[in-house]
């Protein structure tokens, strides 16, 4: 892309904005199959998946999203672009704090480009930046892979956001978009966060997690405190 | 380099055309003449044809449509006061009935209609899958051929017909836009003419023979569906609209044209988003989807040919001006499936949604909690061979039975007879209405089921559109943008959940529990609509300049 570089703001939806993880979207979705027997299904796998995700040594959290995703196979991509989309307005917007907000008017304020970083389907991601005022063009996340039917696989495309986003990917983003990372900002809140925050010219740690809390200590990376409980009380 | 000169004008073509309309009461009538004056101003005059009804004359009806019906309300918000005067100058009215001979015109208007018109477009139909064959023949039939009578009196003979897509009956595949005279959809030879004459006197004759009023008509239905059936037609009004254009196909005293709209649904945005009127075919599909019967016999790959009113009266003014260019094709499909298909288990998935979305917002806990979460999933099993519907029918009607005689004085000992009694036999015989509700619901719903089986299930036609696209080929980009059928451009979430469904809901699902959907707030014209004026001299039309673009063409022979 040519022209002149610009700074932008990257945001995580899962952690910094809404503190929920992508498999509770998993969960979500997968319990609105048409058929009751697939809903308690998908209910079924996605929490006990869930569940697990709490050991790291089976996967965490995004193990247990990609078992939630993979009981949306057979759903049309109707179903999912609309309760995605619904998930997105009733649930997911409403959990962002207004301290959150204001990050987000701050960063449009001072000329950045939005950026939402999201380990969640597109399906549910782009809807939920439109409401942020984010351009779907700026929206990062995981895809779901369609049959020539138009149903979901179960299965993420390749190139599916994970907990850690890669520096690849990122740099491939930037140059895409023609963003600038030194002048650019970025939030995070867990430890994943670290390489997207150690990328950019200004990182900031909002409720971090005890092992981004020390990083962000030690490379003198700004703390925020107290948007997770907002973000519980909004929800 | 400039572009070609487009070979037709739809406006030009008809400035100062007079046409009369058959029909304008019925949805597509009231869509297509209200589109004409909004779209086309320069229109010469429409005459529209409505019959008396509950004792209002025609006029009388027609100035309340003009003042009350949404249908016209982008006429009301472009004119304001000003309606009745363009009104005045565009329209009259003739009194008359489809089903008579010469659309029951009178003679002297007739003969003023003669000489003032240049077409006719015959809208009129009776769309019951299902009605008496004396209905659907007077209005599919003798309607059709009424119009071609007195289309033949003018002097153009012009007859612009609408009649459906699903004419060509119980097939799959490509339907070609064409009629082989004499050959019915199952490849049967018969004699039109002779077709007409045979099902009139079978239904005569059982009319004599029954010994009441009811009997005879289920009768005449009986015999009338089962000769569609023998013929290929899947039911009386897809027969009744074929036998009309086998017939008007054998008329030589004048030109006909053939417009076949598939399913004809809501407007996506003439006269507004969402306009529907009376019970078309995906009301009483979208109604089946909130009943308690979750199990739908659709085939979900096969197309639902939806098309919204506001393209089939586009698409008819298009065809309209080729009729009187003199340049129209014989046969017109308007519909979607060719270039945008849409099918039925989408359809079925999307009002799912639709309704999730709306029990999620109820502020009933029964809808918030349970019916929002009752999904209708497709059944791939033909209606007529799920048990499940008939079970569940005869299991209401045998609980409502015996709630219905639950007598606490014979069923209850005494000792819960004095203490319960009386509570326990209201429940009971609140709780048996109930289930006969459910009973007679059920069977409603399987015998909507058996009436859509072919269309739902059996068949899966797709009706090519060539012709209207060499039509709109030949507009400018403005007209085609106005005129051509815009199917291709419709996204059907979008159209299905914003437009479809609420419209639905608003106009025509609450006929099924006997409400009137709203009309528009009160308006006056402030004068009636004129009567057709027999005496007046014949207004000869502005000379072509602009019907045809580029040298020859037929123009108008004056």
């Amino acid at each position: 892309m040519t022209g002149p570089l610009v700074g932008a703001a990257f945001f995580r939806l899962e952690t910094a904005l809404t503190h929920e993880p992508a498999w509770h979207h998993a969960r979500a979705l997968s319990a609105q199959a048409p058929s009751i027997r697939a809903r308690l299904s998908g209910l079924g796998v996605t929490t006990l998946a869930g569940t697990l995700s709490l050991h790291p040594a089976l996967g965490g959290a995004s193990a247990a999203a990609r078992a939630g995703w993979s009981r949306l196979r057979g759903f049309s991509r109707d179903r999912i672009e609309v309760l995605g989309a619904d998930l997105a307005r009733d649930r997911l917007v409403p959990r962002i704090g207004p301290h959150a907000r204001r990050l987000l008017d701050d960063a449009r304020e001072r000329g950045l480009v939005l950026v939402l970083l999201a380990e969640t389907i597109r399906a549910v991601a782009v809807p939920a930046a439109a409401q942020l005022g984010i351009d779907a063009a700026h929206v990062l996340s995981s895809e779901l892979a369609w049959s020539p039917r138009d149903e979901a696989t179960g299965e993420l495309e390749e190139g599916a956001i994970g907990p850690e986003l890669s520096p690849a990917a990122l740099s491939a983003f930037a140059r895409a978009h023609g963003i600038d990372l030194g002048a650019s900002a970025a939030y995070g809140a867990s430890a994943a966060d670290a390489i997207l925050l150690s990328h950019v010219g200004q990182p900031c740690a909002l409720d971090p997690d005890a092992e981004l809390a020390r990083v962000a200590r030690s490379f003198g990376w700004p703390i925020v405190r107290g948007l997770a409980a907002q973000a519980e009380v909004s929800a | 380099m400039s572009s070609p000169k487009p070979a037709l004008s739809v406006r030009g073509t008809l400035a100062g055309k007079h046409v009369l309309v058959v029909g304008v009461t019925g949805f597509l009538g009231k869509v297509l003449v209200g589109f004409l004056l909004h779209a086309v101003p320069e229109i010469g005059r429409i005459t529209v044809l409505a019959r008396t009804k509950r004792l209002k004359d025609a006029r009388t009806r027609l100035r309340a449509a003009f003042e009350r019906s949404p249908a016209f309300r982008p006429l009301r918000e472009r004119h304001g006061e000003g309606l009745g005067a363009f009104l005045a100058e565009k329209l009259d009215v003739v009194s008359g009935d489809a089903r008579e001979p010469l659309c029951g015109i009178a003679p002297r208007e007739l003969d003023a209609l003669a000489r003032r018109l240049d077409a006719v477009v015959n809208v009129a139909g009776l769309t019951d899958f299902a009605p008496d064959p004396l209905d659907a023949i007077g209005v599919n039939v003798r309607g059709a051929l009424g119009a071609a009578d007195v289309a033949a009196r003018t002097r153009h003979r012009r007859l612009v017909h609408v009649s459906t897509a699903f004419v060509a009956g119980a097939v799959s595949g490509p339907v070609d836009e064409s009629l082989v005279p004499g050959l019915s959809p199952n490849g049967t030879e018969f004699e039109p003419a002779g077709e007409l004459r045979a099902i009139q006197s079978v239904c005569d004759a059982l009319g004599r023979r029954a010994s009441d009023v009811g009997e005879a008509r289920r009768a005449r239905i009986e015999a009338g569906t089962a000769r569609a059936h023998a013929l290929g037609w899947p039911n009386l009004y897809t027969y009744s609209k074929g036998l009309a254009e086998h017939l008007l196909h054998a008329r030589t005293d004048v030109r006909v044209t053939v417009v076949r709209p598939s399913i004809v649904e809501c407007a996506r945005s003439f006269p507004f988003p969402g306009w529907n009127e009376g019970l078309n075919t995906a009301g009483p599909l979208v109604w089946l989807t909130g009943t308690l019967h979750r199990r739908m016999p659709f085939a979900p790959d096969h197309v639902f040919d939806v098309v919204p009113v506001d393209s089939v009266a586009r698409a008819t003014t298009l065809v309209l001006a080729l009729a009187l260019a003199d340049v129209a094709e014989p046969v017109y499909h308007l519909a979607s499936g060719d270039k945008n298909p849409f099918t039925l288990g989408r359809a079925l998935d999307l009002t799912s949604l639709a309704r999730r979305r709306q029990y999620a917002r109820s502020d009933e806990p029964f809808e918030r909690l349970v019916l929002q979460h009752l999904d209708s999933v497709i059944h791939g099993v033909a209606p007529e061979e799920d048990p499940i519907l008939p079970a569940a029918r005869t299991a209401a009607r045998f609980a409502r039975d015996a709630l219905v005689a639950f007598d606490p004085s014979v069923h209850l000992p005494a000792g819960l007879r004095a203490r319960f009694g009386s509570r326990l036999g209201a429940m009971a015989q609140r709780a048996g209405k109930s289930l006969g509700t459910t009973a007679r619901t059920l069977g409603q719903v399987a015998e909507m089921l058996r009436l859509y089986q072919p269309f739902i299930f059996d068949h899966d036609p797709h009706f090519r559109t060539d012709a209207v696209r060499r039509a709109a080929a030949q507009l400018s980009d403005e007209e085609r943008a106005t005129f051509a059928l815009d199917v291709e451009s419709i996204d059907w979430r979008s159209y299905w959940l914003d437009v479809q469904i609420p419209g639905l809901d608003r106009w025509s699902l609450p006929l099924l529990s006997g409400e009137r959907p709203p009309e528009d707030p009160a308006f006056d014209l402030g004068r009636d609509l004129p009567l057709l004026d027999a005496e007046a001299p014949s207004v000869r039309p502005p000379p072509l300049t602009s019907g045809l673009y580029g040298d020859g063409g037929p123009g108008e022979a004056e």
